[in-house]
């Protein structure tokens, strides 16, 4: 079968086929003015980072953690009956009252691999994947709301305007691809963000850090195609005639921004080849194909997934992969075990495979819903169906996993109490979390900052500190 | 409407802990008094010395805290004993000023600014500029922001701005560069004034007349252009990005919001000229004036562009307080350039704004009804403030009987006896009145009803469609606008930023490190109208000059146009500033006034080029030795295309239009190849052609946008649908127009649509290759002189305001 294209060939040829064309065409050597950039200094880490790149994988709507990776036998030894008064006074909770009878998982829990990670029935393969991954079972939030708490995993802050985490990355350690934007985001599943593209967003700092989104079907970038009865052979000669132009004008007026202009859209021309192949998935072997379960044919988180390995080998920073559902206000045992069958094998075959190719050192794979889901039973759902068996939202208690990237391999962090409700050891803040990441990409969350409106800001807000328990 | 409140924090516990520590007003004063002193000799305070200490040394050792009892903000207390008794400042005394110790300690327990906050030490310049300051007596200034403009004398005969700029060049031995070209100063103007590029003919006709009299040329033009209705629609825009205008409410549902009506007031204000003062009490007041027109009361829909978290569990009263932080915010920022959100949680750390400062001015807001109300379940409902915006009876008369017919039918269906499971037919027959009331009917039938519904129902919800479907086609346009509410809820200061912690109870006020407000301002929006508009405000006037200034020479005056506090930059020429602020107030605050003066200026009319001289001593144009030149922003790309191709479509205001031909019908394709303003603004999902191109998502306040140069924009450029469409327009034009079928006459016309210029024969042989290679593999000639039409639509000239 067709062996995997390099990606740094396929931009090489079409680089060289816009030399050639411009060359043809006029003759001017453009090489040393294309080199230049239109950003000042390089940005550089702080200190030498663990890892280069990150895929997070965005559960969106909130999983229950007390139904995936942390058993709970109190949990169903107390079914059906109420939750303690002092157990839940001062939580808030979207819907419920806190009064609910509690509500035991139905699914078996095991140990796994050779730490005896527990994992419920629903997440076999990932299960198999228990030696690679740090499990953190205390994770805290402190938002009870989709977009607020989405954007404050995202973005470090509750409400929009702030950078993403991608934009940070970007800002901070430059991109690695000329070819490619250094952040990037995937969608599948239903109500795939409730933030919206605030959660990629560019914030105050330039747009140039603006994370794309990726789309499947006819166009993965916007106007990347070339509109009806355009040749791509007439829009290589249109790009070689207007660089010629506005070489000769910026002999006239002198401005470096001309030159910059010459040389994006040369990068436009190059995505319209670079992105095509990255996309075309089709070109993996059957047996990469089937570790995922992804079929070229079928947009799906699978397939996002493998996108997701193809865009970090060529150098994309960040790549944020968001698989919509979870938010289960009813009848979570139906919606649990679809999702799961979607979800479970493709991020283990992620791990498998970036293991494999030795790409797991250098990438951070996380995978984290903005909430978790409550141990009490929610029974009237949102549209007012009763006897609903739900589970709400959940923000004081919930699971996260991180495989790579110099994490610890087989460990599980934190623990929550007999009831999944409450963080009894070692919480980790969502600003924690993401101070850890940072810190192994080489950042210190406290000094990459921006200054904005008079004020230094920063993905960490004004918290966070990088949790040295989860690092090998 | 909805008129009841939200019982926002009336029974909460009342702390009577007061939070301020010292007057404001008293700090400013001494500070004003110290710097009467002050010692030429030294390091400038405000240029020099303030931004250092204020960026390294505020946050701990300023307003909010004062860490170890050491406040450096003012002098009094920077010179007295800390509570290691040691003096941080002995003026005429480095070596004995313990500040100068600590910043050059190698003591990591005693060294400034704390290694462990993530900081790095002060430069040995920085360093040194401190020890000179001390040495000459540490003498504070004022910020010089708050202390009224005044004009500097200007020489007889001389133009004012070119009189400042002129100083400054002349002190670093700078030449200004040679006048613009006419026809690139035509252009210039048009782009500038009202956003759309001239005609050959207008190029032609400018020309003739400037080689006359260059002088009365352009004023004669300027006049023509700042009269013309296409000016409001240039310059609303940037307006419309302070005020986050939208056309859907924000994240979540993202609904419609009803506000473009009030864009088209902003559009007509600024075609009117309307005093600037007027234009501040009417948005922040209007409904407040006595006899308050319907106008007057469109203008407040400037508040409601505030962003609303539509969410499915959304705490209310948080909502509430969302929106009014917003509304602070978005005030402080457009009028005053001062980012008030820091003293939302904590008194600010670098401006002189204390925490109980700001839920004062929040007060004024929280006096409205509630924009937004819940139902039963997962339902909120934009409400409160909604305006019907006709005078025609007879639709209403048709509106009422479309309502009453609706409700007699629910009526009819409550009677059927039938087992319900839908949850929208549940609201409707069971739900509380609310949920009853026709417009969400159709709601709840159209959007939310899945399937056909049960059998016996189904007549009656076939008819209510039917009625709702024509209800929605009859009722008039709605303006969101700010209605103040009979019973207002008391404020409270929320400490750290939090509903669930009130504070102390505050009354309505401004910020004392300002002018006081005027002595019969009333407790309302009105009195805070009243204050912003006032003669005595030293911010308002400049901020807003400083806005037009950048709108034409691409960087304000000061470059962070949102920032005129402590942290922000010091103006590059302080008195042109000042000059054109007082000028702007002795004019009767006339936008047209100051725009006017700017473009007729010889500063404005330099050539753009740069020469290696001024690329290499002043990239950036700070000193203005050239004219501006930068990349049009998105929404004038559009409008520039389309004029060029000859596609635009010139109503004056009206509904949101849409981004492309594809989001349109036949029936609504009239919307489409509008003016960038009129673009659909879906805050959730935005136009992605004009986000790539700078366009902020208006979920916010938005003064200055970033201007990038990325490849996503060379993609848009090249071949999203509006600039494809215009480039085959340009290329049937070009040819249907032109009385010849030569190649050169034809690109000349086509050229100088799109750059003001006829092709040099260097520009004119590259054109000409590309079209006899196109032709020669095989396109038609309307298809060659479509790929002409889309390279010269791409180039940079095009894309710039030289």
């Amino acid at each position: 079968m067709t062996q995997l294209r390099d990606p740094n060939v396929v931009a090489a040829v079409s680089r060289r086929e816009f030399y050639q064309r411009v060359m043809g065409l006029g003759g001017i050597a453009l090489g040393s003015l294309l080199a230049r950039e239109s950003s000042g200094a390089v940005p550089a880490p702080h200190f030498p980072p663990k890892a280069k790149h990150i895929i997070f994988l965005h559960m969106s709507g909130g999983p229950s953690h007390v139904d995936l990776f942390d058993p709970k036998p109190a949990l169903n030894k107390f079914d059906g009956q109420s939750a303690p008064a002092e157990l839940v006074e001062g939580i808030e909770f979207g819907f419920i009252t806190g009064k609910e009878s509690l509500m035991g998982s139905p699914y078996n829990f095991a140990k796994h691999g050779r730490c005896g990670m527990d994992f419920s029935e629903q997440v076999p393969q990932l299960a198999s994947m228990a030696d690679e991954l740090t499990m953190i079972r205390s994770m805290v939030t402190d938002e009870f709301n989709h977009a607020n708490a989405q954007l404050l995993l995202s973005t470090g802050f509750r409400r929009v305007g702030r950078p993403g985490m991608g934009a940070w990355l970007t800002y901070g350690l430059g991109t690695e691809n000329a070819d490619l934007p250094g952040f990037i985001a995937l969608f599948t599943g239903d109500k795939p963000t409730n933030a919206g593209n605030a959660l990629w967003s560019s914030g105050f700092l330039p747009t140039v850090h603006q994370g794309v989104t990726f789309q499947g079907g006819r166009e993965a970038v916007p106007n990347l195609n070339n509109p009806p009865g355009i040749t791509s052979a007439q829009r290589a000669d249109t790009i070689a005639t207007i660089a010629k132009l506005n070489l000769a004008h910026l002999a006239d007026v002198g401005d470096p921004e001309v030159a910059t202009r010459i040389s994006q859209y040369e990068l436009a021309f190059r995505m319209q080849t670079s992105v095509p192949d990255l996309m075309n998935i089709a070109q993996e072997t059957p047996d990469t194909l089937a570790l995922y379960g992804a079929d070229p044919a079928k947009p799906s988180f699978a397939n996002n997934c493998l996108l997701a390995r193809r865009l970090v080998e060529r150098g994309v920073r960040m790549v944020q992969v968001f698989l919509g559902g979870w938010d289960a206000h009813q009848q979570i045992y139906d919606s649990m075990p679809m999702l799961c069958r979607q979800m479970d094998r493709p991020v283990a075959a992620l791990i498998g495979d970036l293991k494999q190719r030795g790409l797991l050192e250098q990438t951070l794979v996380v995978w984290a819903g903005e909430f978790g889901r409550t141990p009490m039973v929610q029974n009237v759902s949102p549209d007012g169906m009763t006897n609903a068996m739900g589970r709400d939202h959940h923000k004081d208690a919930f699971t996260v996993l991180v495989a790579g990237g110099g994490f610890k391999r087989g460990h599980v962090h934190g623990e929550t109490d007999d009831l999944g409700c409450r963080v009894v050891r070692d919480p980790v803040h969502v600003h924690d979390l993401q101070a850890t990441l940072l810190h192994q990409l080489g950042i210190n969350h406290k000094q990459l900052t921006y200054r904005y409106q008079g004020r230094d800001f920063r993905l960490t807000d004004v918290h966070g500190q990088v949790i040295k328990e989860l690092l090998t | 409407m909805q008129s009841s409140t939200l019982g926002w924090n009336r029974s909460a516990t009342r702390f009577c802990r007061s939070t301020e520590r010292t007057s404001m007003r008293a700090i400013s004063l001494i500070l004003l008094l110290v710097a009467q002193g002050a010692n030429a000799a030294g390091p400038d305070f405000s240029r020099e010395v303030r931004p250092i200490i204020s960026q390294r040394c505020f946050k701990c050792h300023g307003p909010d805290e004062q860490m170890g009892g050491l406040r450096l903000d003012q002098r009094e207390s920077a010179t007295l004993p800390a509570d290691s008794d040691s003096v941080a400042i002995v003026p005429g005394k480095p070596e004995a000023s313990e500040l100068l110790r600590r910043v050059t300690s190698h003591d990591v327990d005693e060294a400034m600014p704390p290694g462990e906050s993530g900081s790095v030490p002060l430069a040995p310049k920085q360093v040194e500029t401190l020890r000179a300051w001390i040495a000459a007596g540490a003498e504070y200034k004022e910020h010089w922001a708050y202390v009224k403009p005044t004009k500097s004398p200007v020489p007889p005969g001389t133009k004012a701005i070119d009189h400042f700029v002129r100083a400054e060049l002349a002190k670093l031995k700078l030449q200004p560069s040679p006048p613009a070209s006419l026809e690139t100063l035509c252009r210039r103007l048009h782009l500038d004034l009202i956003g759309l590029p001239p005609s050959p003919n207008d190029v032609d006709a400018f020309v003739d007349a400037g080689n006359r009299d260059r002088q009365s040329a352009i004023n004669a033009l300027a006049d023509h252009l700042l009269a013309s209705p296409r000016f409001g629609e240039k310059w609303a825009r940037h307006w419309l990005d302070l005020a986050r205008y939208g056309d859907s409410a924000g994240y979540q549902h993202d609904d419609d919001m009803p506000l473009w009506i009030y864009r088209d007031w902003v559009i007509q204000a600024f075609n009117a000229d309307m005093p600037f003062d007027q234009f501040t009490v009417e948005q922040i007041a209007g409904d407040l004036l006595p006899n308050a027109s319907l106008q007057q009361r469109i203008a407040t829909g400037f508040h409601r562009g505030a962003t609303v978290t539509l969410g499915a569990d959304q705490n209310v009263d948080e909502l509430r307080a969302q929106l009014i932080w917003d509304r602070v915010n978005t005030v402080g920022t457009t009028w005053l350039a001062t980012s008030l959100e820091c003293a939302q949680c904590h008194t600010h750390k670098f401006d002189p704004i204390s925490i109980t400062e700001y839920y004062r001015i929040y007060a004024y807001f929280n006096r409205t009804v509630p924009d937004i109300t819940k139902e039963a379940g997962s339902h909120y409902f934009i409400t409160g403030g909604v305006l019907e915006v006709t005078d025609d009876e007879t639709r209403m008369q048709r509106v009422r009987e479309l309502k009453s017919a609706m409700i007699a039918e629910i009526d009819t269906m409550k009677k059927v006896k039938v087992q319900l499971k839908e949850a929208p037919l549940r609201r409707i027959v069971f739900g509380p009145p609310a949920s009853r009331e026709p417009e969400r009917v159709y709601y709840y039938l159209t959007d939310e009803l899945k399937g056909p519904g049960p059998k016996e129902l189904q007549p009656n919800i076939a008819k209510l469609r039917r009625l709702g479907r024509e209800l929605m086609d009859t009722l008039p346009p709605r303006a969101l606008v700010l209605e103040e509410d009979p019973q207002p809820p008391v404020t409270h200061v929320l400490l750290r930023g939090n509903i669930r912690t009130p504070g102390e109870e505050v009354l309505p006020g401004t910020l004392s490190v300002l002018h006081p407000l005027p002595t019969d301002a009333p407790s309302n929006r009105l009195g805070l109208a009243q204050w912003l508009a006032s003669r005595d405000n030293p911010l308002t006037s400049r901020v807003m000059v400083n806005r037009w200034w950048a709108e034409l020479f691409g960087t304000g005056l000061v470059t962070t146009p949102e920032d005129f506090g402590l942290q922000g930059e010091f103006p590059s020429h302080p008195e042109l500033l000042d000059w054109l602020a007082v000028e702007f107030m002795d004019h009767a605050w006339s936008v047209k006034h100051i725009v006017k003066q700017l473009v007729l200026s010889e500063t404005y009319q330099q050539s753009s080029a740069f020469t290696p001289e001024l690329l290499a001593r002043d990239p950036q144009n700070r000193l203005l030795a050239r004219g501006p030149r930068h990349r049009l922003d998105a929404e004038l790309l559009r409008d520039n295309a389309l004029t060029i191709a000859g596609l635009l479509q010139h109503e004056l205001g009206g509904k949101p239009a849409f981004a492309t031909t594809a989001d349109a019908t036949k029936a609504t394709a009239m919307f489409v190849w509008r003016r960038g303003i009129y673009v659909r603004q879906q805050r959730g999902n935005p136009y992605t052609t004009f986000a790539s191109l700078d366009a902020p998502d208006r979920f916010a306040c938005t003064a200055r946008r970033p201007r990038t140069n990325t490849p996503l924009q060379a993609l848009a450029l090249l071949n999203e649908p509006i600039f494809n469409e215009a480039a085959i327009a340009l290329a049937k034009r070009t040819v249907s127009e032109s009385s010849t079928e030569e190649f050169a006459s034809r690109l000349a016309r086509m050229f100088r649509l799109c750059t003001a210029r006829a092709p040099k024969a260097d520009e004119q042989a590259m054109l000409a290759e590309l079209f006899e290679k196109t032709t020669r593999d095989g396109a038609s000639e309307v298809d060659a002189w479509r790929l002409i039409a889309n390279v010269l639509l791409n180039l940079d000239e095009t894309l710039t305001k030289e």
